[in-house]
């Protein structure tokens, strides 16, 4: 193997002078698990068993989130936006993911710069956000395309935020 | 080759999210790592790390108070950090790419993208176990050798332009 040449006053600890993660017989046999179809499928079950727990999940997290917006919660939008976007996907809602990520970064960084926050902004995403959580494909549909909107927005609006800030300094 | 052999290894899982966290543990089962402890977030990882070291180990990025940047900062150069050389798998998500670049700047060995996949995981695992790499420590860094793209026409050894023999030092 190749030894990579250390940059101008750095060190290179190569991997035999640290301890190793298995010892060479040990990595050897959890290779083959990892390689073996039998375990691929455990895996897949264990992920397909979590999806119906993890959906369940982000439906409560969307109806703490639509209560927020109606008291005007901005800590508790932004906390709930942060766990449906981490969340979404595993539970096969991808377009829920993207748009509580627009929605997370929008409030989280407007709140952050102490910018003013659109409300019609969270609006639009809570309400795509609820429609596109239902399980019809049609708003499967409908989210992939509202959140590709919506994230323009934020971006528009961030940027917005960012000139207004740019100013200020 | 008897499970035996890799059945000690111990995997720490730093997630906040209990369902994401609960989706690992029982993944990393799946896989062959039965010995598997959760911390919500940086802070409750360092203290976990104490009490069980960890031979691999599974950040999330955004966390409160501590979160996967500033925990992974803290295992590769705290001075009583239990394991420094430990190989760190971030999971990320939606992230922008400055924090991604800021996690791998903090020492991260691997990503792992969100939504989670077996396919993604093994790979990951496998690519740790299979191609560890050596560490590098500067004055302003220390972790995995950040430098893993291998250029085709590149005949090395010098990657920039001020490289020079004397900053050269293996141990």
């Amino acid at each position: 193997m190749t030894k990579e040449k250390a940059a101008p006053g750095a060190t290179i600890i190569d991997v035999d002078q640290y301890p190793p993660l298995l010892d060479e017989e040990a990595a050897a046999a959890f290779l083959t698990e990892l390689s073996l179809r039998d375990t691929s499928k455990r895996a897949n079950n264990a992920l397909e068993t979590k999806r119906v727990q993890i959906s369940h999940a982000v439906r409560g997290y969307i109806e703490v989130l639509e209560k927020a917006i109606r008291t005007n919660d901005i800590a508790t939008i932004i906390e709930q936006a942060h766990e449906i976007r981490g969340l979404a996907a595993n539970a096969g809602l991808e377009a829920v993911g993207r748009l509580a990520d627009g929605l997370y970064k929008y409030v989280d960084t407007a709140t952050r710069l102490e910018a003013p926050i659109d409300a019609e902004v969270i609006s639009l995403h809570i309400n795509a956000i609820a429609r596109a959580s239902t399980t019809a494909s049609e708003a499967k549909a409908y989210g992939e395309a509202v959140a590709t909107e919506l994230n323009a927005l934020v971006t528009h609006k961030l940027q917005a935020i960012n000139r207004l800030k740019t100013k200020s300094a | 080759m008897p499970a035996s052999a890799y059945e000690h290894l111990h995997a720490l899982v730093v997630e906040d999210n209990v369902h994401m966290r609960s989706l690992l543990r029982s993944l990393l089962h799946a896989l062959g790592i039965k010995n598997v402890s959760e911390a919500a977030d940086g802070d409750a990882g360092l203290r976990e790390m104490r009490n069980h070291t960890p031979d691999l180990i599974l950040t999330d990025l955004s966390m409160v108070p501590t979160d996967g940047i500033a925990f992974t900062r803290q295992v590769r150069t705290a001075q009583n950090s239990p394991n420094p050389y430990v190989p760190i798998i971030m999971v990320t998500g939606h992230t922008e790419r400055p924090r991604v670049e800021a996690a791998r700047d903090a020492g991260v060995t691997e990503f792992l993208a969100k939504p989670i996949t077996v396919n993604n995981l093994i790979a990951r695992l496998a690519e740790i176990v299979e191609r560890p790499r050596p560490f590098v420590k500067c004055e302003t860094y220390f972790g995995p050798d950040r430098r893993r793209r291998k250029t085709k026409d590149f005949t090395g050894p010098w990657r920039r332009h001020d490289d020079t023999s004397e900053g050269v030092e293996v141990r």
